[in-house]
């Protein structure tokens, strides 16, 4: 440990280092706390639950920058100053104890080791390099996601300092008190030849001018952070940490009967009826706005923003919130002259929560995991089931399925007419199978999607697989009454079917449709429905690489595939639907910009099958225009909503001669038929 | 303010046309299996302009329907909404009856529940679609009354109607109490909230018979009919297509004009 | 209690006599010719004896006028009362009104009023073995019909569904007496207070209530062929729907859908120009009486639920089938 070199000043300022120091730790403190008291307000939630997923999270996402460098420019200023903050961080340590302890200069040990320095020397610029960048990218390059404000220059404009500050310090410390470990410094170096001609008194000027703006910077950070964005460093690594662990498309279950008992919400109205999780996130947002670029709904221009609406929710929790939540009185002399807001109505719109079509893109995106979907539904669930305030197409279809079991208002004695007109064997037919075909609503009703499940049907006979249908017996599976916020009703729908499917002992089942197989597989496990699930397109690539499918037809057609959000961002299912398509003899896959887990919602989503979308574009157009880039001849797809909503648009368009759009397993179909079937 | 609203559960209208069946001995429509009874569709606009009507000045809204016992999940549907109280009128003396008839039997129910401010119902009701329940109420409590109406509100101590008309409307100051045949242009009757569910399974509801409306049999049901159901049926229609020919377009259409002369259709 | 003849009773109406009351007078005259006696009509309003012959020249043999200020505008607690004692004086065997939003009310309380019963929105009006009336109406959404008769044997009356009937076709050279009636309307019992009828703005099609829609789809070709569509709805007295395809391309406002999540109609007659039939569109319509579609495409699916089909090009096809429409229908 170095005992000779520069100061910061007379006695007295080391005096003033500490008074400055415990205030600024002080003032830290008491706005942590206060945010600690605010999150504490919300629901008690487990996120502690399998460590080993999270900790892969911290490492690959968190310290390996993964989501952030989706988008490369940023990514790496990020990973610059990201990076930079973690190994600077410890030299400003040093800088600050420098100050409080007359004589300390270095860390002991690590201080003088090149290695050390080095990294100081080199992130001191390399952050630098960074900041440029972004403001740069800011300033020029103004991508829409990013809102153009004050905090994130003047935060910019903070790093640049501390870095500048270090280097003059660095440069300084250089001439008045140089170490082995100098050479170690190069940037440093080029700082220390610019000051060489000066007396030293000066250079100690400079050294002291550097220290005090980097210490002051620094405690001015702290004190700034619980009010900015930038509060993200502190909290971004626990958020990321205890983000959910569970299957992605599973919808929280809501015990309606106890809640009622109890007088307890069934969905969220008011900002402390969210979890303390919920309210973490809301505080942790980095208003990077990547969700926003990647949300179908902001794309087509509606008035949903995924990061608006967590900022928002921010902004009610500190705002408009946070004296009732902490037990204050409200302000004696008035100043809170607004009405008391609505969260759900006032804050955020109901329009908002309507345009989400739950494909989870704003998430998959959001760098520090931030939960948007589970959120909305939250608030739906609350406009639907408690405020009576509901899309009167949504109304509809809820007394469509409570009446009918299907959305359309089909009778349910016609849900096995298609089956019956094919050959097709019911349970009680064929009570030997191996697999229920569980059929849906638009495999049953709609006569385009019919086409799909007798494909599907054939394929299965082809291939030799014993399989059955539950006839009437089936009742919709829920997907869209659950999304849509009515719990009760899906509940309802999810005990019936349950009860159907393990009174005839079902253990295996294979779907068409990514809504059934997402409910039936997952969220139908808390209601004592245990099934192996799977998707149409994971069995028929098993069947073709078993060879118990042999495609011999050939398809010579260019083929864009377009990923379901309900298979594939849902639950990661990409490969097998392409090795299913490529087993075709003569298919060319051409694969859209947005592919796979970038792929762009068809719209459907999210009970949008069932209403018009009134504002700004239809996502359905949107999405055939990103198909037609790629000028495929055929668009393949694996779900009867996104088949319905890309034939709609193609007939919008005007190309449904030149771009045909089919199922998976309708393109397999023919070219598996055998000679005597063609 | 005191408010009944007197609605009907018919055959569900929303059923294909291929489903609609009629028993001509009978004289009744055959639902198609496993489709449930709704409320008749003004009925429901009925009931949410009498829960508005309670939100904005006080007072109970209680349901009324005649029916047998399935009557008594569209009286909970109407509770789940936001209604206070029902009653369900069963007696098989009510059988058979004609809009009169059975307007005969929710007048005297009504009477038997004390004073009121408002009846209201459906303009029609989306079965027989005769339209008559509005006036013959209005008629045997003898009060004003007025169908079909779009806008009601409560003005100085009476109300202010719009009633429809082809091509606007027409404002009238009318009392209180009286009769209104909702239509559907007032309102977009609400989705029940969960609480309401729950609590419309456990509100009671009192089952009254002609005895307990001080009516004898003569006074109710078929004995009482204004009019007489002499016979119902399906008008036999072609499932297939009748495509016009002629030579040109032009020649179809107007041939087609013809068609749909003869058929009354135009 | 039996009676005589029939009795019309006008709608209200501003200056000249309605086509309503003429639809209505044509279908008294065809019954009188079956049941016998004379046809009378009768006019209510403040200045309405003017009416009275040029309903005679149409064929009826009595007009009576109901002078009163207190008759305009209409309300049912004054014509009620001046209908009830004109009956009970003149005693006509059916009185017979139409089922406009005007008649569905005062008709329906005038026959309680009365003691007696109606049949409301009739199609058709036949004449029983015993020689009352034997009216027939469409019923359950058009998917049956019932056929009524009044009980009792004392005054009849029906409400007949607007523009199914003829109008009364003038009849040269036809005599006929003009009668003023007193106005006898006891002011204790008139308890509302109505005020004149407010014309609404344009505010959409009243689709759903429509007894007969005429609806556009793709094949219409673009919105430069809407007024096609327009003008054969004019011509037969039809609201104008669309598919989703026309709202999509932005032929048309939002208003205008059709379908499972637009509007959803059962007229009697429902006419299908250029659309394709896609279920969800059917959704919306299915429960129409008779559907007619006009399509370029044989295989339209529209044709599997269609009655009448023209297999042709919308733009040929609509203007001649409008200029019939309007030559048959004096529309």
């Amino acid at each position: 440990m170095e005992t000779t070199g520069p100061t910061i000043g007379p006695p007295v300022a080391v005096a003033l280092i500490w008074v400055l120091t415990l205030g600024a730790v002080a003032l830290f403190a008491i706005s942590a706390r206060r945010l600690v008291r605010l999150l504490a307000a919300g629901r008690p939630e487990n996120r502690l639950d399998q460590p080993g997923q999270r900790l892969q999270t911290l490492l690959v996402d968190v310290f390996g920058q993964r989501r952030l460098l989706e988008r490369p420019y940023s990514g790496i200023l990020h990973v610059l100053i990201f990076w930079g903050f973690v190994v600077t961080v410890l030299g400003s340590a040093e800088h600050l104890l420098h100050g409080l302890i007359p004589g300390f200069l270095d860390w002991p040990v690590i201080g003088g080791w090149g290695v050390y320095r080095f990294s100081q020397d080199l992130f001191s610029w390399l952050v630098l390099v960074g900041v440029v960048m972004a403001v740069y990218q800011r300033v020029v390059m103004r991508p829409p996601r990013l809102s153009l404000n004050l905090d994130g220059m003047v935060i910019l404009g903070l790093i640049a300092l501390l870095m500048v500050s270090n280097l003059l310090i660095f440069g300084a410390r250089i001439i008045l008190a140089p170490a082995a470990a100098d050479a170690w410094m190069p940037a440093s170096q080029l700082v220390a030849r610019a000051m060489l001609g000066l007396p030293a008194p000066a250079v100690e000027a400079l050294y002291r001018v550097g220290w005090w703006v980097h210490v002051t910077v620094l405690l001015g950070f702290l004190v700034y952070l619980p009010q900015s964005k930038h509060l993200h460093i502190i909290t971004a690594a626990p958020n990321s940490y205890l983000r959910s662990v569970k299957p992605k498309g599973q919808l929280p279950t809501i015990d309606i009967e106890k809640a009622l008992e109890n007088d307890e919400p069934v969905g969220v109205s008011k900002i402390e009826q969210f979890t303390w999780k919920d309210l973490l996130d809301t505080i942790t947002c980095t208003e990077c706005g990547r969700c926003q670029a990647e949300c179908p709904a902001s794309i087509s221009g509606k008035e949903l923003s995924p990061k608006y609406l967590v900022l928002n929710l921010k902004d009610h929790l500190l705002h408009d919130e946070a004296d009732r939540l902490l037990g204050k009185a409200p302000a004696a002399n008035g100043a809170t002259d607004h009405a008391p807001k609505e969260m759900v109505g006032d804050v955020i719109h109901d329009q908002v929560l309507w345009d989400c079509v739950t494909c989870r893109a704003c998430m998959d995106a959001c760098p520090v995991f931030i939960e948007h979907v589970p959120k909305i539904v939250d608030m739906r669930r609350h406009l639907v089931m408690e405020a009576s305030r509901i899309l009167p197409e949504w109304q509809k279809m809820l007394d469509n399925v409570e009446a009918s079991g299907n959305p359309w208002r089909f009778p349910r004695a016609q849900r096995a007419d298609w089956a019956k007109a094919n050959g097709i064997p019911t349970l009680a037919e064929r009570p030997d199978a191996e697999y229920l075909f569980w059929v849906g609503c638009a495999g049953s009703y709609d006569e385009r999607n019919v086409k799909v499940s007798i494909a599907l049907a054939r394929l299965l006979e082809r291939a030799g697989v014993a399989f059955a249908i539950l006839g009437t017996e089936e009742t919709c599976c829920g997907d869209p009454v659950r999304r849509v916020g009515n719990e009760y009703l899906f509940q309802l729908q999810a005990q019936q079917n349950v009860e159907t499917l393990n009174g005839h002992q079902v253990r295996k089942i294979v779907t068409a449709c990514p809504h059934c197989f997402n409910t039936v597989g997952t969220e139908y496990r808390a209601f004592g429905g245990d099934y192996e699930v799977v998707h149409h397109v994971q069995l028929l690539q098993q069947l073709v690489a078993e060879g118990r499918l042999k495609p011999e037809e050939r398809l010579d057609a260019s083929v864009a595939y377009h990923d379901p959000c309900y298979i594939g961002r849902y639950h990661d299912i990409y490969d097998q639907p392409r090795e299913a398509l490529k087993a075709i003899p003569g298919v060319e896959l051409r694969e859209m910009e947005r592919h796979r887990e970038r792929a762009m919602c068809c719209g459907a989503g999210g009970g949008h099958a069932f209403c018009e979308e009134r504002t700004g574009r239809r996502i359905n157009h949107i999405r055939l225009e990103q198909a037609l880039d790629v000028q495929p001849e055929r668009v393949a797809t694996a779900c009867p909503y996104c088949l319905m909503m890309f034939e709609d648009a193609t007939r919008a368009k005007d190309v449904t001669e030149t771009l045909p759009v089919a199922d998976v397993a309708e393109m397999l179909e023919r070219s598996t038929r055998r000679s005597d079937e063609l | 303010m005191d408010i009944v609203v007197c609605i009907k559960q018919v055959p569900d209208p929303e059923i294909p046309t291929s489903q609609f069946k009629v028993d001509e001995v009978a004289k009744r429509v055959v639902p198609p299996e496993g489709v449930a009874p709704v409320i008749s569709t003004f009925d429901l606009h009925a009931i949410e302009a009498a829960i508005q009507l309670k939100e904005q000045h006080g007072g109970k809204v209680t349901v009324i329907s005649l029916g047998p016992p399935s009557v008594r999940d569209a009286l909970k549907r109407a509770i789940a909404m936001g209604c206070d109280a029902a009653v369900q009128l069963e007696d098989p003396a009510f059988e058979g009856g004609d809009s009169y008839a059975t307007a005969v039997a929710l007048a005297a129910a009504i009477k038997k529940l004390g004073t009121f401010d408002l009846v209201l119902t459906g303009r029609q009701a989306a079965d027989w679609d005769s339209g008559q329940a509005p006036a013959a109420l209005a008629e045997l409590l003898d009060v004003a009354g007025a169908v079909p109406v779009q806008k009601v509100e409560v003005r100085d101590g009476g109300l202010y109607v719009e009633r429809v008309t082809e091509d606007g409307y027409q404002p009238i100051d009318m009392p209180l109490p009286s009769v209104l045949g909702i239509s559907n242009e007032i309102n977009q009757p609400r989705y029940p909230t969960l609480k309401g569910i729950m609590a419309s399974g456990k509100v009671p509801i009192p089952v009254w018979t002609a005895a307990d409306l001080g009516l004898s049999p003569d006074q109710v049901g078929a004995s009482a009919d204004r009019i007489v159901l002499q016979r119902l049926f399906v008008p036999v229609r072609e499932s297939k297509c009748e495509f016009i020919e002629a030579d040109t377009p032009q020649e179809m259409g107007e041939k087609l004009a013809q068609r749909l002369r003869e058929a009354r259709l135009i | 209690m039996a009676g005589n003849g029939v009795l019309v009773i006008g709608e209200p109406s501003e200056g000249s006599v309605a086509p309503a009351t003429l639809e209505v007078l044509g279908a008294a005259r065809e019954l009188a010719g079956k049941m016998g006696g004379p046809v009378a009509v009768a006019v209510l309003g403040q200045d309405v004896a003017g009416q009275a012959p040029g309903l005679i020249e149409r064929g009826a043999d009595r007009v009576d006028v109901l002078s009163d200020p207190r008759l305009s505008p209409y309300q049912a607690d004054t014509w009620v009362p001046a209908l009830a004692a004109l009956i009970r004086e003149t005693s006509a065997s059916v009185v017979l009104l139409s089922h406009t939003q005007t008649g569905r009310e005062f008709g329906t309380r005038l026959a309680f009023r009365l003691g007696t019963g109606i049949v409301t929105d009739c199609s058709d009006l036949q004449v029983a073995d015993n020689g009352r009336l034997l009216a027939v109406k469409p019923v359950f959404g058009g998917n049956a019909v019932a056929e009524y008769t009044v009980a009792g044997d004392g005054v009849q009356l029906a409400s007949l569904r607007p523009k199914l009937f003829d109008q009364a076709a003038p009849v040269p050279g036809h005599q006929g007496e003009i009668v003023e009636r007193p106005v006898q309307i006891d002011p204790s019992q008139v308890r509302t207070k109505a005020h004149e009828r407010v014309r609404a703005a344009a505010a959409g099609p009243d689709l759903e209530n429509a007894q007969r829609v005429v609806a556009g789809g793709r094949g219409m070709g673009g919105p430069e062929n809407w007024p096609l569509l327009d003008e054969l709805a004019s011509a037969i007295g039809a609201a104008v729907g669309a598919s989703r395809a026309a709202v999509d391309a932005g032929w048309v406002p939002g208003p205008l859908q059709i379908g499972l999540t637009g509007a959803k109609i059962s007229p009697q007659l429902y006419v299908a120009v250029g659309i394709s039939g896609a279920v969800q569109h059917m959704a919306g319509c299915a429960g129409s009486r008779t559907i007619v579609a006009i399509n370029r495409d044989p295989e339209a699916n529209i044709f599997r639920y269609a009655q009448l089909g023209v297999v042709g090009n919308a733009k040929e096809v609509l203007p001649a089938l409008t200029r019939k429409a309007r030559e048959l229908t004096g529309s």
